[in-house]
């Protein structure tokens, strides 16, 4: 099962992406709902995740500065953006990410970037 | 003998012939030259004169000679020449003048005179010699090029005082001080003209006293004799105030006031107003002065002025364009969400309809979708509210809150209605009158909606307080909202109601309806923060504050 940390401020979206991600062989390890909290939790896990879904735009920490701090923890972290901000894509590049999303997507969209990401 | 006597004839005979001949041409010299010259036997009388002295006073040279000067020239005139002669036979010095002396047409000249003593073997004077050169047109010239670099040096300090200052009072200030320094008064004011109430108003003052300021402070540009300044746009110079004004200029020690009309552009937008406790009167050259000093400081005043008209243009567009720039991204992001979440929810539907084992799932899903249609309302809804308050303000009057409470809580439980919502409010009995507005519906409404949006728990509380509180001598209300929701960290609540326009799109506060609520808290003159509902432990839920002026 690929292990995903979902990390946005959209409740609504967490609970989604449970019902969207859970049934087709994801487990969701944990969620965050800023930046700041995705790092401190991303730093105790015994089991890092085989993927991050990142947001961009959240209180305290916005998502490239997590991934900034999560990658410099581990640089093999995949971590995949999905985000509503379309002008941070070419950063989100630069800084790490291994994909880009925009919201809104469908399903079928997310399920295909994991799985190009994952085979890599 | 006879021979030497006819010799010495002869050898006298010739040196008198040689002697008249020279006197005759020294005559001719000097009644042929433009210089007059004369000479005093004494302090008061006429030698010798040249022709062209005798012309000046207007008789012949004849006539003059042995004249007393008492008898041919005017009584001022004569005076101040025979102080003069009796200054050069007493001191037995040369001395030199210049002084303005007038003809027999009545016309006045300016003369360079020197009068210059002739020492006999006894060391008296025996006689004066005096010349006269007319210097007038060089006298003229002098004094217009004095004039004119008085004039350069006053637009000078203008035009620096212009480009030195950035705001008008600095402005005004330093045109002030240089006029009153330049022209060598005391004191000195500068009136604006508001034309919308028809007031002219001190604005700056220098060196005036305190009480005649009071007085004159504030005048109406339609009164006499005001409006000659400020609607005629003429000056008023006033000679010899203790005459016109004798009690008021005994009281504050004023013998002259000038008011000046500034003008920019043929609009007359303030004056310039000063005063001597000195002089009685102003000169011509002194008017002409200050009308050219105001007429400049009309066109610095009116570049300033719409300078500053620039910059606050430039400042409200900017404004506007970052407001609509902060609005745009906001509402494309926000919206974005919304949409990502409606298509999710409804790919998922669609995937689900069909299979009974989903049955929870899909109600879970048609409960997100609700959400987001209502949040999708919200948003629209809220940032038209801001907008409007942001161009419009707020409107106030008396609210009863308790019934304000009382609605938004049965609208929001209703809302929610698939959700267990317990909202505990326990009013007290007597009015709770605020002078706020409709908006603090939105208020309630915006927190009450969050407190349910962000909870976890199954049965979601709600606690409305409401006590009384005095803060600075200020009576408030103290409404409290205390949620055991999943809470807000410290440094979220910090950040929380923030969502300013010029800030990076980095982060974000937890929606623009908390922007809102302190926007219209604020615009009420109230207060709003958030504390943690168990003290030292956010995980507890939140307790948002909000203080309220009472009526």
């Amino acid at each position: 099962m690929v292990k995903v940390f979902i990390v946005d401020d959209d409740q609504a979206l967490i609970k989604l992406y449970n019902l969207m991600l859970g049934g087709v062989g994801f487990e969701i390890i944990d969620i965050a709902l800023d930046g700041k909290i995705a790092v401190e939790k991303y730093r105790q896990f015994p089991i890092k995740p085989d993927i991050i879904l990142m947001d961009y735009r959240m209180p305290i920490k916005n998502g490239i500065d997590a991934m900034i701090e999560i990658l410099q923890m581990n640089e093999n972290e995949k971590i995949v953006f999905a985000s509503a901000d379309i002008d941070i894509r070419e950063e989100a590049f630069k800084s790490g990410a291994c994909g880009f999303i925009n919201k809104p997507f469908g399903m079928d969209e997310i399920l295909s970037v994991i799985e190009e990401i994952m085979s890599v | 003998m006879e021979n030497n006597h006819s010799d010495t004839e002869n050898n006298l005979r010739v040196p008198k012939k040689v002697y008249n001949n020279v006197l005759e041409q020294q005559a001719i010299l000097l009644d042929n030259i433009e210089t007059q010259i004369w000479y005093l036997t004494n302090e008061i009388t006429y030698g010798a004169v040249n022709k062209s002295y005798a012309a000046y006073i207007g008789f012949e040279k004849k006539d003059l000679e042995g004249k007393n000067i008492y008898d041919v020239r005017g009584k001022e005139e004569a005076e101040l020449c025979v102080a003069g002669n009796s200054s050069v036979f007493k001191e037995k010095k040369q001395i030199r003048t210049e002084e303005w002396v007038t003809n027999n047409k009545g016309e006045k000249r300016f003369f360079s005179i020197i009068k210059t003593p002739k020492i006999d073997d006894n060391g008296d004077v025996e006689y004066v010699v005096c010349t006269a050169q007319d210097i007038t047109e060089r006298k003229q010239s002098e004094e217009l090029m004095r004039k004119r670099a008085q004039k350069n040096e006053i637009l000078n300090r203008i035009i620096m005082a212009g480009n030195e200052a950035n705001n008008l009072n600095v402005l005004l200030e330093n045109i002030l001080k240089s006029t009153l320094e330049l022209m060598d008064f005391e004191g000195g004011g500068i009136y604006l003209v508001d034309k919308s109430s028809r007031i002219a108003k001190i604005v700056i003052q220098e060196g005036l006293p305190i009480d005649f300021v009071k007085q004159v402070i504030n005048i109406n540009i339609d009164e006499s004799p005001y409006n000659i300044i400020f609607i005629r746009g003429e000056p008023i110079f006033t000679d010899n105030y203790q005459k016109m004004k004798p009690e008021r200029a005994k009281k504050f020690g004023l013998y002259s006031l000038a008011s000046v009309p500034i003008i920019a552009k043929d609009e007359i937008i303030g004056a310039l107003n000063v005063a001597s406790k000195s002089r009685i009167t102003f000169t011509d050259e002194e008017k002409e002065l200050f009308t050219f000093a105001c007429r400049e400081m009309g066109n610095v005043i009116s570049k300033l002025q719409a300078e500053d008209a620039l910059r606050e243009s430039e400042k409200n567009y900017r404004h506007s364009f970052n407001r609509a720039e902060f609005y745009k991204d906001l509402f494309a992001h926000d919206m974005n969400n919304i949409l990502q979440n409606l298509k999710s929810s409804a790919e998922l539907l669609r995937l689900w309809l069909n299979d009974p084992e989903k049955g929870e799932k899909i109600k879970d899903l048609i409960t997100i979708v609700k959400e987001q249609i209502d949040r999708g309302a919200s948003l629209i809804a809220n940032v038209r509210k801001l907008s409007a308050i942001e161009d419009e303000g707020v409107d106030e009057r008396v609210i009863e809150i308790v019934n304000i409470l009382t609605e938004t809580i049965k609208h929001v439980k209703n809302r929610f209605i698939e959700r267990q919502i317990e909202i505990e409010f326990n009013p007290p009995l007597s009015p709770c009158n605020v002078k706020t507005g409709d908006l603090l519906v939105d208020v309630f409404e915006n927190i009450l909606i969050n407190a349910i949006m962000h909870n976890k728990s199954d049965v979601i509380q709600v606690e409305v307080k409401l006590s009384d509180l005095k803060e600075d001598n200020i009576k408030f209300f103290k409404i409290e909202f205390l949620d055991n929701g999943i809470g807000i960290i410290d440094d979220v609540k910090e950040i929380i109601f923030n969502r300013a326009y010029k800030k990076e799109k980095a982060t974000s506060g937890m929606g623009i309806g908390l922007s809102l609520v302190k926007k219209i808290i604020t615009s009420y003159g109230g207060k709003i923060w958030i504390e943690n509902r168990v003290k030292g432990d956010y995980t507890k839920g939140s307790n948002f504050i909000v203080m309220l002026k009472k009526d």
